[in-house]
């Protein structure tokens, strides 16, 4: 796991019995997620931090089994903003 | 909350299929601002529960068909059927309560037996605003055993249906804004307490013209023991509003001397009411946020929202009357008849039956927002942290299904990703 800088992202996993929704605050704007090896990235290269290894680790293999299952999901003050794919990096 | 939700498709989806949620939070000092967080207390949790089951419904009373498979991916509605009796008593009541007035939406009425874990409430949907998780008795929630149910049955139709009244107006107003930074949280939090003080309002000042002033006391004197016994509950702040409406129950029967003046009353005290509470629960890094531009401008989506709700009672197409109701169990809904009759021409009230109008309603919002304006400028107190309330809530209440761990693991620093987007951002 990697240390929250400026230039990451802090990340707030919620796991359900099926998946996994990854929520991060408001962004300056729409951007990609990609799964890099084993790292979690904007298509920018920013990282996203989450709060411990276990929880990383397992959404992992959520999205081993089933890429479809975990998501970002980005929200404001007001709510939710916006959901996104997560992609692996061919 | 209202959310655009048509375009969080794989959130919906996420919602659906989840009887439970674990959400694992990075240490407040870590990221001091989390809105999935926030989300999760304000909107996700209880939808889980409560709206999906519930939008598959709206969509059914829209198309006038029978929910096919409402449930069979979502947390068990009920358990049993639905008396006919219970249908016939929710029905009286509505009647001799709700139904009045006009509306812009449909409206009904959506009951559930025991065991469902539906609490009441108000849910805007495509289609109409409907009062679900309507019950016969509400002894099984611990907080409403304790109240008389015969008061309870009465109490819960007309709170709600306030919701439907005003606040599915004000968010309709509000819809637009929500994906920006524009909405203020602090707007958010007192719009929101502004409803549920409407609401309360509103079911004792009808029960005062239904069933008479003492009845309509006993009400009052039942709900601020029930407000005052859920402290953490900090959207339902009403004492100081249900203490303002016994006083105007007491001296001032002028102000609930018809329906719609009622109606009017309960938005104007409600607004007051809210100004204590917000004003209360805001730590003091928050307060300023009252008198700033934002907050003005959002009050003046409130008042444009509660000039549509007055609007729709007077001329709106739906007549309150037509409404109906529905049962619901196991999956299946008691009548395929939907939605409330249109209103004919000549049942809509002539211009001098308008006992309130927009003017009045703009006046209460402002003079809400004058008392925010006069409010002393407050001293910021070092160390208080803005989230506590919604980390405590996460943690207190498991009833909600959510789980809650912080990882202590590493040490991070705060996240800047919080930047507002430039206007027309998708």
């Amino acid at each position: 796991m990697g240390t929250i800088t400026p230039q990451n992202i802090a990340a707030t996993p919620v796991f359900s019995s099926t998946g996994c929704a990854i929520g991060i605050n408001a962004l300056r704007q729409p951007t990609r997620f990609v799964l890099d090896g084993t790292i979690l990235r904007t298509a920018a290269g920013v990282r996203l931090i989450f709060p411990d290894e276990q929880s990383y680790q397992r959404m992992l293999a959520l999205f081993e089994k089933d890429p479809d299952s975990v998501f970002v999901l980005e929200s404001g003050a007001a709510g939710p903003i916006a959901d996104y794919p997560v992609e692996r990096l061919a | 909350m209202m959310t655009e939700a048509a375009k969080l498709s794989r959130l919906q989806a996420f919602l659906s299929n989840a009887s439970e949620l674990e959400v694992v939070a990075h240490k407040s000092a870590d990221k001091p601002v989390d809105y999935t967080l926030k989300f999760l207390r304000d909107i996700a949790v209880p939808a889980v529960k409560r709206t999906i089951v519930w939008t598959a419904l709206g969509a059914a009373l829209a198309a006038g068909t029978a929910p096919a498979q409402a449930t069979s991916n979502t947390a068990p509605v009920s358990n049993g059927p639905v008396s006919q009796a219970a249908v016939d008593q929710t029905r009286d009541l509505y009647r001799k309560y709700v139904a009045h007035g006009h509306s812009d939406h449909g409206n009904g009425v959506v009951m559930v037996a025991k065991g469902s874990e539906a609490s009441p409430m108000a849910t805007a949907l495509e289609g109409g605003c409907f009062l679900v998780g309507i019950r016969s008795d509400y002894t099984e929630f611990p907080a409403l055993a304790q109240v008389d149910q015969d008061l309870m049955r009465r109490f819960t139709l007309i709170h709600e249906d306030m919701h439907c009244r005003s606040n599915a107006y004000v968010m309709a107003t509000l819809t637009p804004y929500l994906e920006s930074n524009l909405v203020s949280p602090v707007f958010s939090r007192f719009a929101t307490i502004t409803s549920e003080a409407s609401a309360d309002a509103m079911a004792l000042l009808m029960t005062a013209r239904r069933d008479g002033v003492d009845e309509a006391l006993k009400m009052a004197d039942a709900v601020e023991k029930l407000r005052v016994s859920t402290p953490k509950d900090t959207d339902h702040d009403t004492v100081a509003t249900i203490r303002k409406v016994r006083q105007i129950l007491k001296t001032s029967p002028q102000r609930f001397d018809s329906d719609s003046t009622a109606l009017a009353t309960a938005m104007e005290v409600g607004l007051s009411g809210a100004t204590v509470a917000i004003e209360k629960q805001l730590p003091a890094r928050d307060l300023d946020e009252l008198r700033s531009p934002r907050f003005k401008q959002n009050m003046q989506w409130l008042a444009d929202g509660l000039t549509q709700a007055v609007k729709a009672y007077y001329y709106g197409s739906y007549d309150y009357r037509g409404a109906r109701v529905h049962a619901y169990s196991n999956g299946q809904m008691s009548s395929t008849s939907v939605g409330n009759i249109m209103a004919p021409e000549t049942a809509r009230p002539s211009a001098q039956d308008a006992s309130f109008d927009a003017y009045k309603v703009r006046q209460a919002v402002e003079m809400a927002q004058a008392s925010f304006n006069s409010t002393a400028a407050p001293t910021l107190n070092a160390g208080e942290n803005p989230l506590a309330s919604i980390y405590n809530a996460l943690k207190v209440d498991p009833s909600v299904g959510a789980a809650i761990r912080t990882g202590d693991s590493e040490q991070h620093q705060t996240t800047p990703s919080e930047q507002p987007r430039p206007a027309g951002s998708p």
